[in-house]
């Protein structure tokens, strides 16, 4: 038989979204071309499958095109589906050669070129084109195709071709295609999704590849992946929850997803070391059935990584390279007082009875005591009289006429953020391969730094023969860093204290040092030793250089037993060594300092250091990290009937290790040209130390010791595990079954065992597991006739997930660790570090999800949406016991919470013509958590004040956010808060819990990403907005209400006063205008008086953190093909992205909420930076 | 054929790989952590640090032999906190609610690691029966210190009618973090629990001192003598008491009383004297007269000068008195000098609470004084201020000497001569209260001046608040447990 596939590409100017036809007895021959013309859409038939239709006769006018075909495949021996912008046309009568014609998608959408497609054990074959495309004809109806390529390696699809089900027949080979568009992979294996009930989310690669503000490939997933929230507030930095999927797990356990690199889990701090363009896929983890294979870390989620690898045919080499400018940070973001204000708020507030000069000018760093900062200096020699008052005030009013903003803002350059990536790939069927190599340049915004990237990624496949299958890779990261000792300043700084003269000399600035300018001259003379700060000299006293080298080896082989078992080995290892070298010099100002905390002055003037005063002090760490991971697994996959039972299953077993050892030596008066150094006295010097040294470092202020703990200030030598040594090992399984393409069930589990210490081994013995079922209710006959539904499956899954302690972290023991007691018996004690906890068990989380995917209007709509409970019990986490009963708390299991959810991915595809086209995604997560308990052995809550800066209280959510119900100022300017009975009173220790607000919580309760995609022939416009909503912040506001105003040691992001500061109550009056309280100079005065937390811990000051920012815009350019071939290229890109634009946010106070929300405890507000970048690349291939 | 053989070998190979991870791959400890087995590593626990110094003892700002300094306002400054002036006050709840760290806590947390030891050391591995016995003595003796102080804070002072129902801080018997319920135990059966844990360790324990650390016969000795001298039962504290001063000589440390002349003369230990910080007695390790450490931070006597010593105790000094050189007469940094003859202490930045070579010596002359003994105590306390005071100024006056009553009630001043503002005379306060031949020397009046002298507050002492009341976080946690009045 001679078939004759005809593929035609219409060609007509215009596209109608209906057809009008008038035809009398033609045949299909000619109205398909004409449908097509008209369309727009692909058609796929031959012609001798036409010859057996009958002619038609039809009027139709302005009819969409499905209602045509309809009428013309009315009682036709054809029929025909609609994929995407595709009719297939087929016959219902099977033939025993059939012909197989389809296009290869990824999950996006796009064509996948040069996939292999192979009938199985059969020579013919075909290799996918430039748009997906391929045909081949002649295959036996029964014969299975073998597909192999980027995304789709070995995966087998029986072309089911017998009688009875004919019409699904062709469906079925329609929807085999799009199996191979969405294959998922789970770490330990690549299934197709439709044969897993699991919850799996993928971005869109082409979003993340050219995404182009950070090298980190978990930050380019933000808005892509619904469920997973990207958070990189202070907040949620501090908290340790910048990337959460489908909210919190855990309280005190590490909070990150697991992220899984070809097959092997990787610490999510060294993420970096991927480099984005070499990675192919990307698929999340969500529910149990997806992640448990995953066992005790699957908790939070898990993260599949997959890097290229190369394909068959021909060599194929790619550059790209892109340059993102993110300007200087945005020094002057906090709403802080101008000099004027600030010199007239430091006037007001000024108290020398409250802190008497000499007080204020007497070394004492234990209670933060430094140098006084320029105006406080004129206010003290006015009231010293030193200064007339009109001497004072002429150099207060010029003080207050400099504004440093510019000063500060030279302080920076421009960062910028550059790759380039060479990749060469290709292979032959024996051997493909992929290369890459890669340079990043991270310049940051502090001139002097330099953080540089060399890479070289490579990965060889082998089929030695049809059982043998081998691979190995590489993955090679050099780092190399440097930091001198820049400052970091903003505007929260003194206002009008400038960096630089007139004459762009720097400006010296001793007072920001330990010394007041009243000792300064004594100290210097007694210590022959300058004691003058310049920040600007300083930062070139020292420097941090870090280099690093990180290697990733995996190897790994397949080989097939026995029908369609098979044996996978896969044994990975990872190396990193780093080594660190901290040098300050002697002209470094805390170096100076250093000397003179160990000067002592002899009788005769003469000055005993104690301390080299050459050289400098250097400190090296060498970090040395070894994870190895060995994984033999069996995997059966068989179908047998036609197809219609098909059973995969995997048992395996994982052994890994990992250890991170970190040693450090540190000396002083270190030569770094002749690597010398003297010798001192370590033992005195960390035992009785120096009594009546210049500057005592000392609690009893007359003395200096050198710490005596394993610490850069400290001893000598230290070594640690920073990652202590865990060995797991693991036993897992699991089977997926799949009857008549409709029905599936899936189980699998797991145990891991670890080295937990002074963990119970029964407490290990906890498998976790999940089962699912699917049903793909498309496939069901009954839904054959809805043709506009192509696609309708509906998934439900349950099992059991977990958390072990960290190694040494927890234990059914005392844990102690050794320290050094000078005057014990030998010297050596031990301490307790961590006290047991008899009632010790694993953190595990239920989840259950239920879901649904569907793709509708000929592909134009798909989406999936799915809803989740998770069961959180026996939370791992420091627990506060009874305060009786011996420590403050210990680690334990915390109690329960639940998170539940909704998870929403929309595609569509809103307009298609030939040259132009509009696709929009929508990503979108709903979590909402509650701590239902929280344990036995729980602090009681009874009053309000114990509630505020809680994050973690029974009966609300985790991150909650409480605030005192604020009722204004007294007429003393003091806050007061309104209690639950109405009552308004300012005293202190009053509020119960009840009188306490509950304002929200601090992660977003919405969050996801909205996506626009607009193509014009070759012109790309893709717009990807993502958001976190529902969530509330503290705002900043003014915190100085007692005390003294002054700089902070070295700190030059600290000394301005809040320009709220200028509104607050001063007179009995102001209390009906303003709710910011008064100023008290002594701060006992005013602890004692009134409680300051009832206006700034007030609900006043809590706001909306919701926003919504453009991530990026990016504008790319595909060259047209005639010019490529002029350029003999396969393709040409470029890309224009403009990055990080608020586009709208909840708050009137002009706070970015990804900068300002600092609500969690040990949280502080950041200078942003790295918004509104401007990128721009380029991407070749050859 | 072929192919079969190859299938068998890669599945016998992937199976024996499976199988072949070995029991002890999992049985690795981390670095630098440990679980308590070994008989020595109960003996390293009783050197942790913790044990022997801690931060907070309010105390020694309750004494009636104190004053608020014109500084008291700024008391709060810095790294100190507004308890001490809320203790100074003698007010009811001296620690704001969000303070977690008091007395109770820092207790607490030494008597979890004695119960720790006492329940698992006689059980541990690689010690011989009399090491084991010995470390379970010395946390007995710690355990029995704790009890001690806990009774002296939060219950009443010990008066035998009454004791049994006097209510004062829990007994703490078990090492459980978890356990939730606590109730207050009575005077009575902490006394008991005392004495018993010091009786069942004193004939356990080694001989001699070898080290202020850690617990010897003669301290225990000491300290059950002292817990005696609370009881009023001085029959059985002198001989306890005249024990340890018997043992002094055996010790293997250096372990006495000072000589105050020697050391202030040239190469003494205690000089340098520092015309900011005063003379040198800064390290409690080194200290001759601490014969077991437990030790608090004294930070009025190390620049803070919130705290000064009052005009009248300052005025029971004799001039000579070497001890005066602990003393400056001038405020902290501004040099003015303070009025009525107060005085700041400076130059020795800890108070020992646990055995001190001289309030025993001071404990055992009372002692002697209050049986009867007067001859032999005044010889006593003239030896003893011989240390102290030139010879001319140490004898005690015939008068005193000859009358029981003035007699006790010199070595009492001499107490205060000895130990002010370490909050010792708090504990003997609480303990003359219910003396009736001495209630009347207790003081119940705290004075702020400024520097000229002027009283600018006036705080008086309520009987209830003899005992403290239990911090407001802890009746946070235990609601049920019934605080102080």
């Amino acid at each position: 038989m001679v078939w004759v596939a005809v593929l035609t590409i219409a060609a007509q100017p215009l596209w109608a979204q209906n057809i009008s036809l008038s035809a009398k007895q033609q045949p299909l021959s000619r109205l398909l071309p004409e449908l097509k013309r008209q369309s727009g859409y692909q058609f796929f038939y031959n012609d001798a499958m036409l010859g057996k239709a009958t002619p038609v006769s039809l009027e139709v006018k302005e009819m969409p095109l499905k209602d045509v075909l309809r009428i013309i495949f009315k009682d036709q021996p054809l029929t025909y589906a609609i994929v995407a912008k595709t009719v297939v046309v087929k016959d219902t009568v099977i033939a025993s050669m059939i012909n197989v014609e389809g296009i290869v998608r990824d999950e996006s959408g796009m064509p996948v070129a040069g996939v292999s497609i192979q009938e199985k054990g059969k020579a013919k074959g075909a290799i996918s084109g430039s748009d997906g495309r391929f045909a081949i004809s002649g295959v036996g109806s029964n014969s299975t195709l073998l597909f192999s390529g980027l995304n789709v390696e070995a995966l087998e699809i029986k072309l089911n071709g017998h009688g009875d089900l004919a019409a699904v027949t062709l469906r079925t080979k329609v929807t085999a295609l799009n199996e191979v568009n969405v294959a998922v992979s789970t770490g330990y294996q690549t299934i197709s999704k439709e044969r897993s009930a699991g919850s799996y989310a993928k971005p869109d690669m082409k979003v993340i590849a050219e995404r182009s503000t950070s090298m980190n490939i978990l930050q380019r997933l933000d808005g892509q992946i619904p469920g997973l929230v990207i958070n990189n507030s202070p907040s949620a930095t501090a908290d340790g929850t910048p990337f959460l999927i489908r909210g919190l797990n855990t309280i005190n356990s590490d909070k990150n997803p697991l992220v899984v690199v070809d097959g092997i889990a990787m610490d999510v701090n060294k993420i970096t070391t991927v480099n984005p363009q070499d990675v192919a896929d990307i698929t999340v983890l969500k529910d149990a059935t997806a992640a448990s294979i995953w066992g005790a870390r699957a908790s939070n989620g898990v993260i599949v990584i997959t890097t290229k690898k190369g394909k068959a045919g021909k060599l194929k080499v790619s550059y790209d390279g892109f340059v993102n400018f993110q300007g200087k940070p945005q020094y002057d973001y906090f709403p802080m007082m101008n000099s004027s204000e600030y010199i007239k708020a430091a006037k007001e507030v000024f108290d020398p009875v409250y802190m008497p000069y000499t007080r204020a000018t007497t070394y004492d760093p234990l209670n933060s005591v430094y140098g006084l900062s320029p105006d406080r200096q004129i206010l003290y020699d006015i009231s010293r009289g030193v200064l007339t008052q009109e001497q004072g005030n002429a150099k207060l009013d010029s003080l207050s006429r400099i504004g440093n903003l510019a000063s500060i803002g030279d302080l920076y350059r421009p960062a910028r953020l550059m790759n380039h990536t060479i990749s060469v790939s290709g292979g032959s069927e024996k051997h493909t391969f992929y290369n890459s190599f890669a340079y990043t340049d991270n310049q940051s915004y502090l001139p002097g730094s330099s953080d540089k990237t060399f890479k070289l990624n490579t990965r060889q496949d082998f089929n030695f023969n049809r059982w043998l299958k081998v691979f190995i890779s590489a993955d090679l990261t050099n780092n190399n860093t440097n930091d001198n000792r820049a400052i970091v300043a903003d505007n929260r700084f003194i206002p009008y204290q400038l960096f630089r003269d007139g004459s762009g000399r720097p400006i010296d600035m001793p007072f920001m040092g330990y010394l007041s300018e009243r000792q300064r001259p004594d100290i210097e003379n007694a210590g022959k030793l300058n004691m003058n700060y310049n920040p600007i000299e300083n930062a070139n006293t020292g420097y941090t250089k870090a280099a690093t080298f990180n290697g990733r080896f995996n190897t790994g082989l397949t080989v097939q037993l026995y029908k369609g078992l098979c044996f996978e080995g896969m044994y990975g290892y990872v190396k990193e060594s780093g080594r660190r070298r901290l040098y300050d010099d002697v002209s470094n100002y805390q170096q100076r300092y250093n000397i003179l905390n160990f000067a002592v002055v002899g009788s005769n003037g003469v000055v005993n250091y104690n301390m080299p005063t050459k050289g400098g002090k250097y400190t090296v760490y060498n970090t040395s990290l070894d994870n190895w991971v060995v994984r033999n697994q069996l995997y059966y996959d068989k179908n047998w009937q036609g197809g219609k039972h098909q059973l995969t299953a995997l048992a395996g077993a994982e052994a890994q290790q990992q250890r991170t050892v970190q040693n450090r030596s540190t000396v002083y008066g270190y030569d770094v040209d002749l690597q010398t150094f003297p010798l001192l006295d370590y033992k005195s010097l960390t035992t009785t130390g120096v009594m009546y040294p210049i500057l005592p470092n000392q609690i009893d202020k007359v003395s200096s010791k050198l710490s005596a703990g394993d610490s850069e200030t400290g001893a000598y030598f230290g070594e640690s595990e920073s990652v202590p040594l865990s060995r797991f090992t693991s036993y897992y399984g699991n089977v997926a079954y799949m009857f008549n393409r409709k029905y599936n069930l899936n189980a699998s589990w797991r145990n891991d065992q670890s080295n937990l210490f002074g963990l119970n081994r029964a407490a290990q013995r906890k498998p976790v597991w999940s089962v699912g079922g699917k049903w793909n209710v498309g496939n069901e006959p009954f839904l054959q006739p809805a043709t506009w539904m192509e696609a309708l499956s509906i998934r439900a899954t349950y099992g059991l997930t977990g958390i072990s302690p960290r190694p040494g972290s927890a234990s059914s023991y005392d844990i102690f660790n050794p320290s050094i007691v000078r005057y014990v018996p030998g010297g050596q004690a031990l301490a307790i570090a961590t006290l047991s906890n008899p009632d010790l068990t694993w953190e595990s989380t239920k989840t259950y999800n239920l879901g649904i995917d569907f793709t509708v209007l000929h592909g134009r709509l798909s989406g999936s949406i799915d809803v989740y409970k998770k069961r959180t019990e026996n939370l791992l986490g420091n627990l506060p016991v009874n305060p009786l009963a011996g420590a403050n708390f210990i680690f334990g299991n915390v109690g329960s919470l639940n998170n539940n959810g909704l998870d929403v991915a929309l595609n569509s595809v809103n307009l298609q013509t030939r040259d132009f086209s509009w696709s929009s995604t929508l990503n979108l997560s709903y979590n909402k958590n509650k701590l239902t308990n929280l344990g036995l052995i729980t602090t009681p809550i009874t009053r309000g004040d114990q509630m505020i800066g809680k994050n973690y209280v029974v009966d609300y959510p985790a991150f909650s956010v409480f605030a005192y119900k604020y009722a204004g100022l007294d007429a003393m300017g003091d806050p007061q808060i309104q209690l639950a009975d109405g009552k308004i009173t300012k005293a202190q220790n009053v509020s119960k819990p009840e009188d306490i607000v509950y304002k929200g919580v601090y992660q977003p309760v919405w969050s996801g990403g909205f996506a626009n995609m607009f193509t014009y022939r070759g012109v790309t416009l893709s717009v990807n907005m993502s958001f976190n909503m529902g969530n509330v912040m503290y705002r900043p506001v003014n915190t100085l209400y007692s005390g003294t105003v002054n700089v902070s040691y070295l700190n030059f992001r600290a000394g301005n006063i809040h320009e709220e500061f200028a509104n607050r109550w001063r007179q009995p009056g102001d209390e009906k205008v303003t709710d910011i309280p008064g100023f008290i100079a002594n701060a006992s005065t005013s602890s004692s008086r009134r409680y300051i937390n009832y206006y700034t811990k007030g609900d006043v000051n809590v706001v909306d953190a919701s926003y919504i920012k453009v991530r990026d815009i990016t504008l790319s350019y595909q060259v047209p093909a005639k010019v490529l071939q002029l350029l003999r290229a396969e393709g040409l890109s470029f890309r224009a992205q403009l990055s990080n634009l608020m586009l709208w946010k909840a708050n009137r106070y002009g706070l970015d909420p990804e900068f300002s929300n600092n609500t969690a405890p040990g949280s502080a507000a950041a200078m942003p930076f790295n918004q509104k970048a401007i990128t721009v690349g380029a991407h070749l291939t050859l | 054929m072929k192919k079969v053989v190859r299938n068998i070998a890669v599945l016998s190979l992937s199976v024996i790989s499976l199988g072949s991870c070995k029991k002890d791959f999992l049985e690795v400890t981390p670095k630098g952590k440990l679980i308590a087995q070994k008989t020595v590593d109960y003996d390293l626990i009783l050197n942790q640090s913790s044990l022997h110094q801690f931060m907070t003892f309010s105390p020694m700002v309750m004494g009636d032999e104190v004053t608020g300094s014109p500084n008291f306002a700024t008391l709060g400054f810095g790294a100190s906190t507004l308890a001490d002036q809320e203790a100074f006050k003698w007010a009811d709840d001296i620690y704001l609610p969000s303070i977690t760290d008091s007395e109770i806590t820092a207790f607490v947390k030494q008597v979890y690691s004695y119960n720790k030891v006492i329940k698992e050391v006689m059980a541990s591995a690689g010690g011989t029966e009399a090491q084991k016995k010995s470390i379970l003595a010395e946390a007995l003796t710690g355990r029995a210190w704790v009890h001690f102080m806990l009774v002296n804070l939060y219950g009443k002072p010990y008066h035998a009618a009454t004791a049994a129902t006097d209510l004062a801080s829990p007994l703490f018997m078990t090492p459980d973090v978890t356990q939730t319920a606590f109730t207050r135990a009575t005077v009575q059966q902490l006394y008991d629990q005392i004495i018993a844990d010091l009786k069942e360790a004193i004939p356990l324990l080694p001989a001699t001192i070898s080290n202020r650390a850690r617990a010897a016969r003669p301290t225990a000795q000491a300290m059950l003598g002292k817990v005696y001298v609370f009881m009023q039962k001085f029959d059985e504290a002198a001989p306890l008491l005249n024990a340890f001063i018997d043992a002094l000589p055996q010790a293997t440390t250096n372990v006495g009383l000072y000589d105050y002349h020697k050391e202030f003369a040239p190469g003494g230990i205690f000089l340098p004297i520092d015309p900011m910080y005063g003379p040198s007695r800064l390290m409690v390790d080194l200290d001759k007269e601490v014969a077991y450490m437990k030790s608090a931070t004294r930070m009025y006597a190390a620049g803070l000068d919130g705290v000064i010593l009052s005009s009248w105790a300052a005025a029971l000094f004799t001039p000579g008195d070497e001890r005066l050189r602990f003393y400056s007469p001038q405020t902290w940094i501004t040099y003015e000098t303070y009025p009525n003859g107060m005085l700041r202490a400076w130059g020795q930045s800890y108070a020992n609470l646990g055995v001190t070579v001289p309030d025993v010596f001071l404990l055992a002359a009372e002692c002697k004084a209050r049986l009867g003994q007067l001859a032999e105590a005044a010889e006593d306390i003239k030896n003893f201020r011989l240390t102290r005071v030139p010879a001319s100024e140490a004898p005690v006056g015939a008068a005193v000497a000859g009358n029981k009553l003035a007699l006790v009630k010199y070595i009492l001043e001499e107490r205060i001569r000895e130990m002010a503002i370490t909050g010792n005379r708090w504990l003997d306060m609480r303990r003359l209260s219910v003396d009736p031949d001495f209630a009347g020397t207790v003081g119940d009046t705290h004075h702020i001046v400024d520097i000229k002298g002027n009283i600018t507050g006036t705080y008086k002492l309520r009987p209830e608040r003899l005992t403290m009341r239990f911090p407001i976080y802890v009746m946070d946690n235990n609601p049920n447990m019934g605080n102080n009045p």
